[in-house]
This record gives C-alpha cells, structure tokens and sequence, in this order.
C-alpha cells in the first residue's frame, strides 16, 4: 500500500514538474496510424528555372576559362624583360598583343556573367524551398485469432489479441 | 587538397597582362613598337619613351656627301667585287630627297659576277638599289633578298655582270611611295656590301 501511494506521489509530482514543457506524446500515434513529416518538392518550373541558371553560370565560367588562358598564352607570346631577343616588333606581334587584351576582356565578362547566374540560382533555390508536409500512414487494424497446431497426444491451441 | 587546386588555379589564370621591357624588341615597320615603348632612332631598338634619341647618320655614314649626283660619286679606295675583295660602306640616306652614289673599280682578276647588297632597318624608310655603269646607265636594281632578318633589317641584293678592270657606281635612295611615317621618318642607315 506505501508502495502503491509513493509510485502515485512520484508520477504526480513528475508530471507537475514538467507542467510547462511541449507535450510529446501529444499527438502519440492511436495504433492505427503513423503520423511523419517530410520536405516537400519543388515543382517543375522551378526545378527548371535553378538547372538553367546553374547551367548558364557553368557556360560563362567555361567561356571565361577558355579566353583567359587564351590570353595568357598570347600574353606570353610576346612578354620579355632581359636581353634583347632579336625579334622586331611587327604587326603581326602587335595582333598578339592586342589578342591577349582583348580575351582578357572577353574572360572578364564572362567571370562576371558566370558570378551572377550562380548568384541566381542560389537566390532561385532559397526562394523557392518547399517545406515540409505532414504525412499520415493509416495501418491495417490488427483482429484477434487462435491457431491450432496438431501434435502427437492431442494439438496446441494457440491465442492473438490487441488492446 | 582544396587549397593547392585553389593556388594552381590562380596561378593558371594568372598573368594575362604582357610584360615587355626596354629594349627588348627592335623597332617595326615605321618605327613600330609595344606600347608604352618608343622607337630609339639612334638604334632602331624599342625603350621607353625617356630613352628614346632622336635619328642619328652614325660616324662615317655621310664622309661621301655631296654625292647627290653620278659625277659627285664617292670613290671606294680599293678595287671591290667578282669575289676577290668584300668592302663594307656605311651609308645614310638622312632625308627623303637624299641620293647616294659610291664608285669603284673591279678587280682585273673579275670573273664577272658581282654582287651588291645593302642592308637597312625596317623602322624607317626602305631603300632602292641600282647598279649603274660608268656611263650612268642602271645595269641591276635590287631586289628584297630578306625582308626581316634577326636584326630587325631588311636586306637588297643586286647582281650584274661585269668586265676586269670596269668601274661600277652603286646608287642607293628613299624607295618611292615607301612608308616613312606619315613623312616623319623619311631617314635611313644602311651598310653596303660589295662581294
């Protein structure tokens, strides 16, 4: 009986104590359905609108690699700082030279492009996160049941119940 | 690991900007040079704008002048060509209206083939050639041989029969219609050659 009235005392005095805290069993599963939350998906349009910008910010970037090696390579070309080289410069140097300034522009640009599509997508992406829905499992309900298994000498009967 | 792509990336990208110092590069056609470079007229070699003299004959390039005309020619002091003896001249051509002419004899010993070449820089006015004989007839004109050696010049070569014992004038000059910088470098060194 003081075993019975302490384990009283102590379930009542723990759920005093947590009086202010979220119920978590609120909303406990019933036994015949499961309750789950889970991120939702972007639509289509949406999904396509971040892949293009993704891919024009991968577009400009390659364009940008491409022409700025382009122009380091003509920039090379026709770089020198010791002795003399015994080359005259000619037009055709000066194509060069002005080769390696006009791909560094065109590198420039597309850096730039590349920086704002990616900016995009990332904008696009956050705008457009979908969330999470609730999702409800319904389970089957469980029935009670007897098996019986024969044996030598007679048979075992077997019993199943839910509550 | 993420590091040493992000430094070999950079470093790959790197250095698009050319690099060219003075003095580096001769002078091109019409006194051509990288920019933020001049053409030194002194040497027909690309240097910084401080650095850059004006146009210079250089010592001995114009010890014949007056020798505007045939009869005025300068005479070399030696017999030159048909392969026996090679005499080197300088010379300069220091306007557009300048005409140079230079005399000599053949070697009695000449086989008959002479041979002429004149080598100037590309940054100013190209020049003509002409062989003439003692009466002041043209017997040969230059013809372009290298249009752009390693020195940043340009070479005639003229070739002519001739007799032992014949005197030759060599005519050299500003070649008509040349480019000469819009008329502000209607100049030119050259070094002639008699083989």
């Amino acid at each position: 009986m003081r075993a019975l009235a302490a384990i009283l005392v102590v379930t009542l005095g723990a759920g005093a104590a947590r009086a202010g805290e979220p119920d978590y069993f609120k909303n406990a599963n019933d036994g015949s359905a499961i309750k789950l939350r889970r991120e939702k998906s972007r639509t289509p349009a949406q999904k396509l609108a971040i892949g293009g910008l993704l891919l024009g910010a991968a577009i400009s970037i390659g364009v940008g690699v491409y022409y700025n090696l382009d122009s380091r390579e003509a920039a090379n070309e026709v770089s020198a700082n010791d002795d003399l080289t015994g080359e005259t410069w000619t037009p055709a140097l000066q194509d060069t030279y002005d080769r390696a300034g006009d791909s560094g522009t065109i590198a420039m640009v597309g850096y730039a492009l590349g920086a704002m599509f990616l900016g995009g997508a990332i904008f696009a992406a956050w705008q457009t996160q979908p969330g999470e829905e609730q999702v409800t499992i319904v389970l089957a309900p469980r029935r009670a049941g007897a098996t019986v298994t024969p044996m030598v000498g007679g048979a075992m009967v077997n019993g199943a119940w839910s509550w | 690991m993420v590091r040493r792509v992000a430094i070999a990336g950079a470093l790959l990208l790197a250095a698009c900007e050319p690099d060219i110092g003075s003095g580096v590069y001769y002078c091109g056609p019409e006194r051509g040079c990288p920019p933020d470079l001049r053409c030194d007229d002194a040497t027909s070699i690309c240097v910084f704008l401080d650095q850059a003299q004006p146009f210079d004959c250089g010592l001995g390039a114009n010890d014949y002048e007056p020798d505007d005309v045939p009869g005025e020619a300068g005479e070399v002091d030696a017999t030159a060509g048909c392969g026996a003896i090679t005499i080197n001249e300088a010379g300069c051509v220091d306007e557009l209206d300048d005409v140079d002419h230079l005399a000599f004899v053949t070697p009695v010993s000449c086989d008959g083939a002479l041979e002429v070449v004149v080598r100037y820089s590309v940054a100013f006015t190209p020049l003509a050639l002409e062989l003439l004989d003692d009466g002041g007839d043209v017997i040969a004109t230059g013809t372009l041989c290298d249009d752009l050696d390693e020195f940043g010049e340009a070479r005639l070569c003229a070739s002519a029969e001739v007799q032992p014992d014949q005197r030759v004038m060599i005519r050299v000059a500003a070649e008509d219609g040349g480019l000469d910088c819009h008329g502000t470098c209607g100049f030119n060194r050259y070094r002639l050659s008699i083989f």
